[in-house]
C-alpha cells in the first residue's frame, strides 16, 4: 500500500486530469466524486512500481477512463450525455470556452477520450493506442472523424493536428 | 484550433472539497485495511494520559495492597510470622525453622484474614504433632499503633485457633521486626529472646532459635522466680490478654 504521502500528493498532482476526464464521460458531479474515490483507492493499493512520472500519468489515465466506463455500465446510463456535468461548474467560463466544451461533450464518448487526450494532454496517437489499449489506426479514425465532429459543430472551424 | 481545445479544458478543475472528501475517504479506507485507528495528536495525548494513569494508580493499589503494616507470629516450636496489610488480610507467611515450613508447606493462606490464617495453621494436620499438653502457642502482635494491636490481639483472642489451644498473645515491638528477621528469627521468638537476654547476656539468638517457645518461656519464668531484676524487663515485649 502507497504511503498517505504519496497518495496526498498524486491526489494534488492529477485531481484535475481526472476531473477532465470524468467531465468527458459522467453526468454529474457525485458521479466525478465516485471516480475519484474509485481511481485513488486503486492508486494506493498499487503495489507496482511506475518507471516514471510519465508512466504513473498514463497508469491514472486508463484506470479513470475504464473506471468511468464501468460505472457508467454498473448504472446503465449507456446514453449518457456530460452536458448536465458542464453547467454544474461552466457557469463563470467564458462564452467561447463554454461553447467549444459543450460541442465537444456532445460528442460520443469514443471521440471525446481521443480528442482530450491529443489536444489537452498533447499524446499522439500511438501513445493513446497504448493508453486505451486500441490500435493506433484506430486512434488516428477517431481523431479524424472527432475533429471533422467538432468543426461542424463549432461552424466551419479548422483544428489541427 | 488546437488551442480552443486547451484553453476551455484548463478551466476545468477540481475543486477543493472532492480533494478532500477523496482524502479522507482513503484514510477510513487505510484504517480498515490497517486494522487499527490512527487517532488525532490530542486523544493520543489522552489516551496515553489514561493509561498511564491506570497503570499508576494500578501499581500503587498493588503495592498498597501489599505493603505489610503488621505483624502476627505464631511460635510453639513452629515459627511462623504472617505479615499484614492495612486491611488485617495477609501478604506474606514465612517459616523460621524447618517445623514451621513443614507447617505452611500444605497451606495457601496469603490474602485470607488473619484470623481465618491462624485458624488454618493452628487447626492444620501437621500442626496438631505439636500442640501437646507441654507445648507453648504464643501469639507476638507488633502494629504501627496501639489501636490497631488491641485490635489484632482481640481477634486473635477470639479466633478458634487461639481459644481452643488455650494461647497466650503478647504485643511485640514493631521496631524490632527487621532485626528478628536479620537474625532469622520470628519477631515473636525474638523479643522473647530480647526478654530472656535482659536475665541472662550469655544466651545468644542462635541459642534460642533451637529452642522451643515453651523452653524459652520456661527459662524466662525461672528467672523472674528467682527474683533477678524484675524491674529491667518488659521494654520490648508487653504481656498480655493470656488465656
Amino acid at each position: 500500500m502507497r504511503s498517505e504521502g504519496e497518495v496526498t500528493q498524486a491526489v494534488e498532482k492529477y485531481a484535475n486530469m481526472i476531473q477532465r476526464i470524468c467531465l468527458c464521460s459522467l453526468k454529474n458531479q457525485s458521479d466525478t466524486e465516485d471516480i475519484f474515490q474509485n481511481v485513488f483507492l486503486k492508486y494506493m493499493l498499487h503495489e507496482g512500481i511506475f518507471n516514471d512520472e510519465e508512466h504513473e500519468k498514463a497508469w491514472l489515465i486508463r484506470v479513470t477512463i475504464n473506471a468511468c466506463k464501468d460505472h457508467l455500465k454498473s448504472l446503465f446510463r449507456h446514453r449518457t450525455i456530460p452536458l448536465e456535468a458542464l453547467t454544474e461548474q461552466a457557469a463563470e467560463f467564458p462564452e467561447e470556452h463554454r461553447e467549444v466544451l459543450e460541442a465537444l461533450l456532445s460528442l460520443s464518448a469514443k471521440y471525446k477520450d481521443v480528442l482530450y487526450l491529443h489536444y489537452y494532454e498533447g499524446y499522439s496517437a500511438s501513445e493513446i493506442s497504448g493508453i486505451l489499449g486500441k490500435k493506433e489506426n484506430t486512434i488516428y479514425s477517431l481523431l479524424s472523424r472527432g475533429r471533422g465532429l467538432l468543426k461542424d459543430k463549432l461552424g466551419g472551424e479548422e483544428f489541427g493536428e | 484550433m488546437a488551442n480552443r481545445i486547451q484553453d476551455a479544458f484548463h478551466l476545468v478543475e477540481a475543486n477543493e472539497s472532492l480533494k478532500a472528501s477523496t482524502i479522507q475517504f482513503l484514510q477510513s479506507e487505510r484504517q480498515k485495511r490497517t486494522g487499527h485507528t490512527t487517532y488525532p495528536a490530542r486523544y493520543r495525548t489522552i489516551i496515553a494520559v489514561c493509561v498511564m494513569l491506570f497503570l499508576i494508580t494500578g501499581i500503587n493499589g498493588y503495592q498498597f495492597l501489599q505493603t505489610p503494616v503488621s505483624y502476627v507470629s505464631i511460635d510453639i516450636n513452629p515459627s511462623v510470622e504472617l505479615a499484614l496489610n492495612r486491611f488485617d488480610r495477609v501478604v506474606s507467611a514465612i517459616a523460621y525453622n524447618e517445623d514451621g515450613e513443614s507447617i505452611l508447606a500444605g497451606l495457601s493462606v496469603t490474602g485470607k484474614k488473619y484470623t481465618a490464617a491462624i485458624d488454618m495453621i493452628i487447626e492444620s494436620e501437621a500442626m496438631s504433632a505439636y500442640l501437646t499438653d507441654q507445648a507453648e502457642l504464643v501469639f507476638t502482635v507488633a502494629a504501627n499503633d496501639g489501636k490497631k494491636e488491641n485490635q489484632l490481639r482481640v481477634g486473635i483472642a477470639n479466633c478458634a485457633g487461639g481459644m481452643k489451644y488455650g494461647g497466650q498473645c503478647f504485643g511485640g515491638d514493631i521496631g524490632i521486626v527487621t532485626e528478628a528477621h536479620e537474625k532469622g528469627l520470628s519477631m515473636g521468638k525474638y523479643a522473647a529472646y530480647l526478654q530472656l537476654a535482659e536475665y541472662d547476656d550469655t544466651v545468644t539468638a542462635d541459642d534460642c532459635r533451637r529452642m522451643t517457645m515453651s523452653e524459652i518461656r520456661g527459662l524466662i519464668n525461672r528467672h523472674k522466680e528467682c527474683g533477678m531484676d524484675q524491674e529491667t524487663h518488659g521494654n520490648r515485649y508487653r504481656h498480655g490478654n493470656h488465656k
